[in-house]
């Protein structure tokens, strides 16, 4: 690597507002969300452009400088830590939405529009971008694509690669390249556009994409339920979507949660006995909407559910909503002293009772607290662990327990990340996961990256590691 | 008392390393949103404090980034940590200007 010719170089065509050497600052790009171990990188640069991001990549191609590209910064595994002092490309200055187009049917944006803030836009149409991930409210599209990001209504909209029609990519040898179509349709030979939804900053980096947009909802109507097992809550789901319902969020909470809620809110009270509950969103034409609600009611009641309530009031939707939305703060709060890992999993939903059962055991073997909700809708679990980042044991019983949890995916036929990603944290986990599907995936993964980018510049260590 | 030792008061006081990293705060930060520069941000300045606590020298723009918040506490009613940033970022404000009028 040969930093200072590139440092050099850089400095004639980027302005110097935009780059990054002072130490307190460059510290701020050392972390994500994170466990993963910190680092700090030589330089952050924030272009403005394709153009300017092609001439980064160029250099860095030429200096073997590593290049980290990065927006909202929300990632939970690692990925955009910048390791062996790479130099990280802040793409939050690209930061406009360019065009909606109806009648097309998509959203043209650059990668640093926080997903909140473009859904607010297309909210003015009618319309939205459906992948929702919890942290909608900081993370960018730019994020979002890379991680393959996912989301309460993935069980009904899917994750976002579905939601993806073409990218302007910059691959590492700073070629600039426009992967998928603006079409619907497209079969134009090898799915490259794919390979980088999700590549996590490995292959290219995406500075704008068109995005497929959808009509917002008609009408909405939210239930909540209780179980008095989770079992018999994971087993709802199934039937749910066995009679043919497709629910625009099902949104799983253990007692563990509705116990942490219900200390930090004190409004939130659930009865006794339950421990387990669904919110689930049904949505449709308001004309249907009584009798989808009451065959759902029906369902649930008939798989064990108690308490049941159903309300289309905005307010009273958002009070069911709270003991989900105040669940995170909730652990924040009464574990101070503590970090919440949030793990992501998903299983077939038909395994979810095993799965759910699986992580409690888990937990009690090592004698370390989790906490699980999930989108289930889609058989995504997130078993949010508590560790003491300041005991030892208490960290390496964390990573043993992230382990088991990701082997218990496997085991049910699952996946050991549905919509956080790799990054650093669960390099070993996939390669157990590609173990049993096929080994020979791990060889070809390495060749594509080889072919996309030689010379290892862009975050490499990320995803999977090349010889 | 020294600059780093009352920055660490000021991160024991607000429990700054609660910080959960998410980064709800940064979307909210006016001043975020016009400098796009991370010391403009609440994260970023929570950061500053507990760096400045542990005696790492600041830039000009790191000292400008924890001068310039607003104070309009917009991050405070987003942080999941319930971590009071205005307040804490206030407080280091004050520690800089009497450092500097010494």
């Amino acid at each position: 690597m040969n930093f200072e010719a590139f440092r050099i170089e850089v400095r004639r065509i980027i302005d110097e507002d935009r780059i990054i050497e002072s130490q307190g600052e460059l510290m701020l790009y050392s972390y994500d969300a994170s466990p993963a171990e910190q680092a700090i990188p030589r330089m952050v640069i924030q272009p403005l452009s394709t153009s300017e991001v092609s001439e980064i990549l160029k250099l860095a191609n030429e200096y073997l400088v590593p290049i980290v590209p990065s927006s909202g910064r929300t990632s939970l595994h690692g990925g955009p830590i910048p390791y062996n002092g790479a130099v990280v490309v802040d793409l939050m200055r690209m930061n406009k939405v360019l065009k909606v187009n109806l009648e097309d049917g998509y959203v043209h944006s650059e990668v640093g529009v926080r997903l909140d803030e473009l859904n607010a836009e297309l909210a003015r149409y009618g319309h939205f971008f459906p992948p929702d991930p919890a942290s909608s409210t900081a993370a960018t599209v730019g994020g979002s694509l890379a991680n393959g990001a996912g989301g309460m209504r993935g069980a009904k909209y899917g994750t976002v690669k579905d939601w993806v029609l073409g990218a302007e990519v910059v691959l590492p040898t700073g070629e600039v390249a426009f992967m998928g179509c603006r079409t619907l349709k497209c079969r134009a030979g090898y799915d490259l556009l794919s390979l980088i939804i999700g590549s996590e900053g490995t292959l290219g980096v995406i500075t704008n994409a068109y995005l497929k947009i959808w009509p917002l909802p008609e009408a909405v109507v939210r239930l909540r339920v209780y179980f008095r097992s989770i079992v018999d809550a994971a087993k709802a789901v199934g039937v749910i979507k066995a009679r043919g319902f497709r629910p625009l969020i099902i949104e799983f909470l253990d007692k563990g949660t509705m116990e942490a809620v219900s200390n930090y809110v004190r409004e939130f009270k659930y009865p006794e006995g339950a421990e387990a509950m669904l919110i689930i969103d049904v949505d449709g034409p308001p004309e249907a909407m009584d009798r989808y609600v009451n065959s759902m009611v029906t369902l649930l009641r008939e798989a064990g559910g108690f308490e049941i309530e159903w309300t289309s009031d905005r307010d009273e939707m958002d009070k069911i909503y709270m003991a989900r939305r105040a669940a995170y703060p909730a652990l924040l709060r009464l574990f101070s002293n503590e970090r919440v890992m949030p793990e992501d999993i998903s299983v077939p939903p038909s395994k979810l009772p095993e799965a759910v059962k699986g992580v409690r055991d888990i937990g009690e073997k090592y004698g370390l607290r989790i906490v699980t909700w999930g989108h289930v809708g889609d058989g995504n679990l997130h078993p949010n662990i508590i560790y003491n980042p300041g005991d030892q044991s208490s960290i390496s019983r964390l990573h043993a327990v992230t382990r088991e949890i990701g082997l218990l995916a496997i085991n049910l036929g699952g996946t050991v990340s549905s919509e956080h990603g790799i990054g650093v944290l669960k390099k070993d986990l996939l390669v157990n996961e590609l173990e049993v599907k096929g080994i020979a995936q791990l060889r070809l993964m390495k060749a594509i990256k080889k072919a996309f980018d030689p010379n290892n510049i862009l975050n490499p260590g990320k995803v999977i590691d090349v010889d | 008392m020294l600059i780093n030792n009352e920055a660490k008061l000021i991160t024991n006081e607000y429990a700054l390393t609660r910080c959960a990293r998410c980064n709800f705060c940064e979307s909210v930060c006016p001043t975020y949103m016009v400098f796009r520069r991370r010391v403009y941000s609440p994260r970023g300045r929570i950061w500053i404090i507990m760096f400045l606590s542990q005696g790492i020298k600041l830039s000009n723009d790191e000292y400008t980034g924890l001068l310039t918040c607003l104070g309009c506490r917009a991050c405070d009613l987003v942080c999941p940590a319930g971590i009071k940033i205005a307040e804490a970022i206030h407080d280091a404000k004050a520690l800089l200007v009497k450092a500097a009028l010494k």
